[in-house]
């Protein structure tokens, strides 16, 4: 009895040691509003284009051969101020029968986003573009020749990046090229 | 009965009323020792603090002594919105320090309508290499949040800030509205 006492003790004694920490607690705040995008997809005057809710993934269907799709959707800054957009792959299937396919921003000049060539993506991203503020910019797609009859796809990104930071969203956007 | 007889009974009495007394006293005495414990409480700045990051943005801020940080996030409906470096931890201290996040508040509360707007808010703790150490996720299901459990701690070497890298996402044809959260860092 005596020695289970002494140990019962002895425990109790350690147990303050061994279960106590202190630490000091620092307090974070944040707060997540929900807010209409800046920017915005429409639909274009060439091919067939879907825009799903809130305008900010769509669907891009268009045929081989082509030269030029020249206007397949908008990219539309509601904002005031400067954007920077791109466009770049995450996904695709059955591409190997793309003998060709450029897809690109067009305001009058062309910056080239994405390029397919000989059933390969050479280029699977774009440079960063100035969207000015309550500026639109058309997406293209151009060079357009496939060696097959079928369905190919390219699932790709518009990353609209807040200049000078590293603040940017994802939106969804599905080529199909029959 | 005479004088005399009644003078000593008195006697008798008033002795046995000071006897009285005198064990009730005694009863309520109590010996003791005293040991002398003397904390010294000396203020000095914490090691481990808020910076904001590269993505901290208007009107976020942080409070006096680096110690409370209000964060300013947007989410945008269907698409998902990402802060690479809103916040930054940094212990300036040259040892080791062990944090973890831990759930303290969030709103619109469990229940309400409001709550099915989100469709997650989630915070990710990187190293400086912009490695994952650790994710605290709020989402949602229905009309309720399912809020992150408290992380394991995690050790911020000496002289090191990590970030707290964000991304938040609304649900399709959400309305406007707000969430405002409360995240206790515990630093060990």
């Amino acid at each position: 009895m005596l020695i289970v006492g002494t140990l019962l003790l002895s425990l109790n004694l350690l147990s303050p040691t061994t279960s106590a920490s202190t630490y000091a607690s620092l307090l974070e705040q944040p707060s997540a509003a929900i807010t209409p995008p800046a920017v915005v997809l429409q639909e274009g005057t060439a091919g067939n284009s879907t825009i799903y809710a809130n305008s900010t993934s769509a669907k891009v269907s268009v045929a081989a051969p082509s030269s030029a799709y020249d206007y397949v959707l908008s990219v539309v800054n509601q904002a005031t101020s400067d954007l920077k957009i791109n466009l770049r792959v995450y996904g695709s299937s059955n591409i190997g029968r793309l003998s060709n396919a450029t897809i690109s921003f067009h305001d009058g000049t062309l910056s080239d986003q994405i390029v397919v060539s000989d059933g390969n993506i050479t280029q699977s991203q774009g440079a960063l573009y100035n969207l000015a503020g309550n500026a639109t910019i058309c997406i293209e797609i151009s060079n357009l020749q496939a060696s097959t009859a079928d369905t190919s796809y390219l699932y790709v990104y518009l990353k609209v990046l807040v200049p000078n930071t590293t603040t940017y969203s994802l939106y969804v956007i599905t080529f199909e090229i029959t | 009965m005479n004088i005399r007889n009644i003078r000593i009974r008195r006697s008798a009495k008033f002795l046995i009323l000071l006897l009285s007394s005198l064990i009730v006293g005694a009863a309520n005495a109590a010996v003791f020792y005293s040991l002398t414990m003397q904390p010294g409480v000396s203020i000095t700045s914490t090691k481990v603090f808020f910076v904001a990051g590269n993505d901290f943005q208007s009107p976020s801020s942080v409070g006096s002594n680096s110690t409370w940080a209000y964060l300013a996030l947007k989410a945008y409906p269907n698409v998902t919105l990402t802060y690479e470096q809103p916040l930054n931890i940094s212990n300036t201290d040259t040892v080791s320090h062990n944090f973890r996040l831990r759930h303290i508040t969030i709103t619109p509360v469990n229940g309400s309508a409001q709550v099915g707007n989100f469709t997650f808010i989630n915070f990710v703790v990187q190293n400086e290499a912009g490695v994952a150490q650790g994710s605290f996720n709020y989402t949602t299901t229905g009309n309720n949040w399912i809020t992150p459990s408290t992380t394991s701690y995690m050790t911020l070497p000496p002289s090191t800030a990590w970030i707290i890298y964000v991304e938040t996402r609304a649900a399709p044809q959400a309305n406007d509205i707000t969430a405002d959260i409360q995240i206790a860092v515990d630093v060990v």
